[in-house]
């Protein structure tokens, strides 16, 4: 029978004791080390499947933010969570109302504490189609532009960095990271969870498509109808800018919405061009009934101001584009023309279950 | 006995490997540097720190952020093509100490370029934003404390000063003082004559960057607030003032 011989000397008795604390040591760690990581769920890629109206084309997809059906769901739940305000007092939703297409009823929507931007709040409608965001062009994808109204003093007053601790304290958040981005939240699965959700915002069943796209003859009014042919006449030129599936041709110009742009220069405060001063993006005008007010700075309380300032021919800027010029409208004109514009409500849209939180 | 033996002679190894080690690193001689930029503050003739209250032309200053970008490093050794780091930034701060820009053989340098701000390509952020950054290593990415990007606009601040000023007279500063500068038109290139040996394995090559030079020809009593687009004419003036800021040591 082969025995160990018991250790002689002081030195091998403590060799003997080391080299058995590293093998336990080894042990604890090969042990400790398999639980030190929770299990991660694993990260959900099914695409996100639009539902392109008639006449649309595919949104604009980013290589580094792909739509999936998992950023999409959590992009809506940040949307309506107040969570991304300083106070836990303003959502997304709180502006961007889905009744209101995305949209909201006020001139300047509040922020915290009631802080004042100077610019009305868009819809958020057919935001997917959109190059440069917001209304001076100053941001340059959906992708990065909800990190502007959650670090806006005006608006929600948050550091993203303290939105994303936030977050990653909330274990149901931090889950439905990882499922959809495969990391924890910060600036960019923030940014791009909401850009995934607004991406899904595609308006486009309003009377006017059911017309024109999926020939409903009965779903114009003879009025809708009338202004539609007016709408569409070289004489007024509404649609040389209001163009396309999206009634805008995403250029930035001047309507001479005011005499002189003070505190607010439009696109000017982009590019420093001095033919850029008072320039403001063509808005879409699907769902313009539910806009209002309108202009870049909510000026205009309803469509029947901004018919009258496009029958005026504008303020006469400068700079105002020579297609605003006097139209002379009869008051018929501008009855049918605001039931042309009317008809571009998409009531499916403002009412689409997906864009709620269940 | 054998298993004392086997214990006794992993020992043996684990010693022997380390001193070996420790022989391989002192025998290599290296042809090359691991090169790295270094900004000391200053204040005129006085050393730089924040909070300090400084004499800015007549008025007291504090300070509480000066920081700025550093890209586009080109060196010119004496010999021999120029060696550009063309996607290399770096965020400057009082606290940085030496920054490495880069590996660089032994050898002389007569001039360095580079310049503060970010460059248009990366500025535009169309293609690679700042959230698509790794905040670990990549100084372009997004910034916490304090950012260093507008927020209403794409871009960065090239150079960042919060403050204070005094303005009622009484000699302490009370009165928000902000200098951001960014936009592509006031990038501003900076070439220094190094004439610098590069010899040891590691070396920093410092600068001397002077915060009251940056105010030059400016009133800080009357321009104490300026965010480049609400007053572009200091905004000019100021980063006029960056290349001589900015000296070898």
């Amino acid at each position: 029978m082969r025995q160990l011989r018991q250790p002689t000397s002081l030195l091998q008795q403590g060799m003997l004791r080391l080299s058995r604390w590293i093998i336990l040591f080894q042990c604890g760690w090969l042990v400790l080390g398999c639980n030190e990581e929770p299990s991660q769920p694993a990260v959900d890629t099914t695409p996100y499947q639009f539902e392109l109206p008639a006449g649309f084309p595919a949104p604009l997809e980013s290589e580094s933010n792909p739509t999936t059906v998992a950023k999409v769901e959590l992009g809506k739940r940040l949307f309506y969570d107040p969570i991304l305000s300083a106070d836990f007092s303003l959502s997304c939703n709180s502006c961007h109302k889905q009744e209101l297409a995305f949209a909201d009823d006020i001139a300047i929507s509040p922020g915290v504490d009631g802080a004042l931007g100077f610019r009305n709040a868009p819809t958020l409608a057919n935001v997917a189609y959109l190059g440069l965001m917001h209304k001076d062009g100053g941001v340059p994808k959906l992708d990065m532009q909800a990190g502007t109204p959650i670090e806006d003093m005006a608006e929600m007053n948050l550091s993203i960095f303290d939105a994303a601790d936030r977050l990653n304290a909330d274990a149901e958040y931090a889950r439905a990271f990882q499922t959809a981005f495969g990391r924890k939240a910060d600036a960019f699965t923030i940014t791009r969870a909401l850009a995934a959700f607004q991406k899904t915002m595609i308006s486009g069943n309003s009377a006017y498509d059911q017309y024109t796209y999926q020939q409903d003859d009965t779903a114009l009014s003879e009025a809708a109808i009338r202004g539609m042919e007016l709408f569409f006449s070289e004489e007024l030129a509404c649609s040389s800018c209001h163009s396309g599936f999206n009634f805008t041709d995403n250029t930035f110009q001047n309507n001479g919405t005011k005499e002189e742009y003070i505190s607010d220069q439009g696109r000017f405060r982009i590019t420093w061009d001095s033919l850029d001063m008072g320039s403001f993006r063509v808005p879409t005008l699907r769902n313009v009934a539910l806009t209002a007010p309108y202009m870049h700075d909510g000026s205009l309380a309803d469509l029947d101001a901004v018919l009258a300032h496009y029958d005026q021919g504008g303020k006469g800027h400068p700079l105002q584009d020579e297609r605003i010029r006097p139209l002379n409208l009869s008051a018929q004109q501008k009855e049918d023309l605001k039931a042309f514009l009317s008809s571009l409500t998409d009531e499916q849209f403002i009412r689409d279950e997906r864009y709620r939180l269940e | 006995m054998k298993f004392n033996k086997f214990i006794l002679g992993i020992c043996a190894l684990a010693l022997l490997t380390v001193f070996s080690s420790c022989d391989d690193d002192d025998n290599v001689t290296r042809l090359d540097s691991d090169v790295s930029f270094q900004f000391d503050y200053s204040f005129a003739d006085q050393e730089f720190a924040y909070d300090q209250v400084f004499d800015l032309g007549g008025t007291a200053v504090s300070f509480q952020t000066v920081q700025f970008y550093v890209g586009g490093i080109k060196l010119h050794p004496e010999e021999g093509d120029a060696i550009s780091l063309e996607d290399k930034y770096l965020l400057v701060k009082p606290t940085s100490g030496a920054q490495e820009i880069t590996t660089l053989d032994k050898k002389h340098y007569h001039m360095g370029e580079f310049f503060i701000g970010v460059s248009p390509e990366d500025n535009d952020q169309t293609s690679e934003d700042f959230d698509m950054r790794d905040p670990a290593t990549d100084p372009l990415a997004r910034q916490n404390d304090p950012p260093m990007n507008w927020n209403w606009n794409a871009g960065y601040l090239f150079v960042r000063i919060d403050g204070m000023v005094d303005l009622d007279g009484d000699g302490t500063p009370e009165t928000v003082l902000e200098y951001h500068l960014g936009r592509d038109e006031f990038l501003r290139n900076v070439s220094i004559t190094l004439h610098t040996d590069v010899t040891e394995d590691e070396q920093a090559i410092v600068f001397d960057f002077d915060v009251a030079a940056l105010f030059n020809g400016i009133d800080v009593s009357q321009e104490y607030s300026m965010h480049t687009g609400d007053a572009p004419a200091v905004a000019a003036i100021f980063a006029d003032n960056i290349p001589g800021a900015i000296s070898k040591k």
